[in-house]
């Protein structure tokens, strides 16, 4: 179905968490028909991103994030929480039909992350069970949605979407190693402990350059179309920017909810 | 199969707009496909009465497993009622999107606009 589309890999290093965001969302914004945008990227600094809709503000203890030098971002897709520190995070940017709507388009892009995933030899499978949760159910890598991508009972992938006009943005996250049970710890212990799987626990030692080239093979065999390394264009900086300071950077946005 | 009553008003973005037994206020929803399409809707966050919105600006957002999206106001027009019920059973959205799933009343600023949205055939089409 996408085979057609023309795929832009940006590269991108470690960034704040209001950057991140406000890159992705930015990509989405300033998509163009028959165009795809596969960034890779990480964070500069420890952060919890939270779901667009997920209650927060008199959930996590701030001043316990100050001292453990965790930043917070509100992110503009749903689901929850995620400890973002040692990963390598994605985003799929493409035209809202080109991969058969949110859900299928979910499915698609994890089938293409598994085989990515598989290809360093993480023995990894998409689920097709899973629960529906709301925004206020605890941390992402709690409990897996339909379509997830599992390594064995434990999720790896932590993914979320937003449509917004003619656009779907999918992003997530591949745990190389980290504890998702500071989350738990910030929230007072509300919901209980996640461990997810994570890369270094399946693989033992693991580059982030070889899951970040895995991704873009596993992507590039399953989705189609032509592939080139690509940079952010003029527009997506400038909306970027626009993004980062009126929203991302905003404590307001933030802590909306 | 979606459900497509011949009695509403569509958007190639999936809302409809449902005459009330007032003139001029209309509720709107999303459409049987559209809640198809999303999934379990989880989460819908909806403007403050009394705030007026014009053609295809975002009145609100729905989130459903995961995937966050932008609602679009059919038509220009003030925000009246918001279905309040959505706050403790956003589901209703699937279960009932054209009854009890409603999101907002919206009073139309000029019904002459309402000659730009998709009868049912036509949002059929459009689907298909």
């Amino acid at each position: 179905m996408s085979s057609s589309l023309k795929w832009r890999v940006i590269r991108d290093g470690p960034r704040t968490g209001p950057d991140n965001m406000a890159l992705d969302h930015a990509l989405a914004v300033c998509f163009r028909e028959s165009r795809g945008v596969l960034r890779l990227y990480s964070w500069m600094e420890a952060t919890v991103s939270l779901g667009r809709n997920e209650p927060a503000r008199s959930l996590y203890d701030r001043s316990s994030a100050v001292e453990q030098e965790i930043e917070f971002v509100r992110r503009p897709t749903g689901g929850r929480a995620v400890l973002h520190s040692n990963e390598v995070t994605y985003a799929i940017v493409v035209p809202i039909r080109a991969l058969g709507g949110p859900r299928a388009s979910y499915i698609e892009i994890n089938r293409g992350l598994a085989e990515g995933l598989s290809s360093i030899g993480a023995a990894v499978t998409v689920t097709d069970h899973g629960e529906v949760l709301s925004p206020d159910a605890g941390a992402c890598f709690g409990v897996p949605a339909p379509g997830e991508i599992m390594v064995g009972e434990k999720k790896l992938v932590g993914s979320a979407q937003l449509r917004v006009g003619g656009a779907l943005l999918q992003h997530g996250s591949i745990i190389i190693d980290g504890d998702q049970s500071v989350l738990n710890r910030l929230t007072g212990n509300l919901h209980d402990v996640v461990h997810p799987a994570t890369l270094r626990s399946v693989l033992g030692v693991v580059h982030q350059d070889e899951v970040v080239f895995g991704i873009i093979e596993g992507l590039q065999h399953v989705l189609g179309g032509f592939w080139e390394e690509g940079q952010y264009l003029s527009e997506e900086r400038e909306e970027a920017d626009r993004l980062e300071r009126h929203r991302y950077s905003q404590e307001e946005w933030t802590w909306r909810r | 199969m979606s459900d497509i009553p011949s009695d509403l008003l569509y958007t190639e973005e999936h809302e409809y707009l449902r005459p009330s037994s007032e003139d001029g206020i209309f509720f709107v929803g999303i459409t049987d496909y559209a809640q198809g399409e999303l999934g379990d809707v989880v989460y819908i966050e909806l403007p403050d009465t009394g705030i007026s919105f014009s053609k295809m600006e975002v009145f609100g957002t729905i989130e459903a497993v995961k995937a966050v999206s932008d609602l679009y106001s059919p038509i220009s027009g003030e925000v009246i009622e918001i279905n309040i019920a959505l706050d403790d059973d956003p589901s209703l959205v699937n279960t009932d999107p054209y009854g009890d799933g409603w999101m907002i009343k919206l009073r139309v600023d000029d019904e002459g606009d309402l000659d730009a949205l998709l009868d049912s055939d036509r949002y059929e089409d459009h689907i298909s």
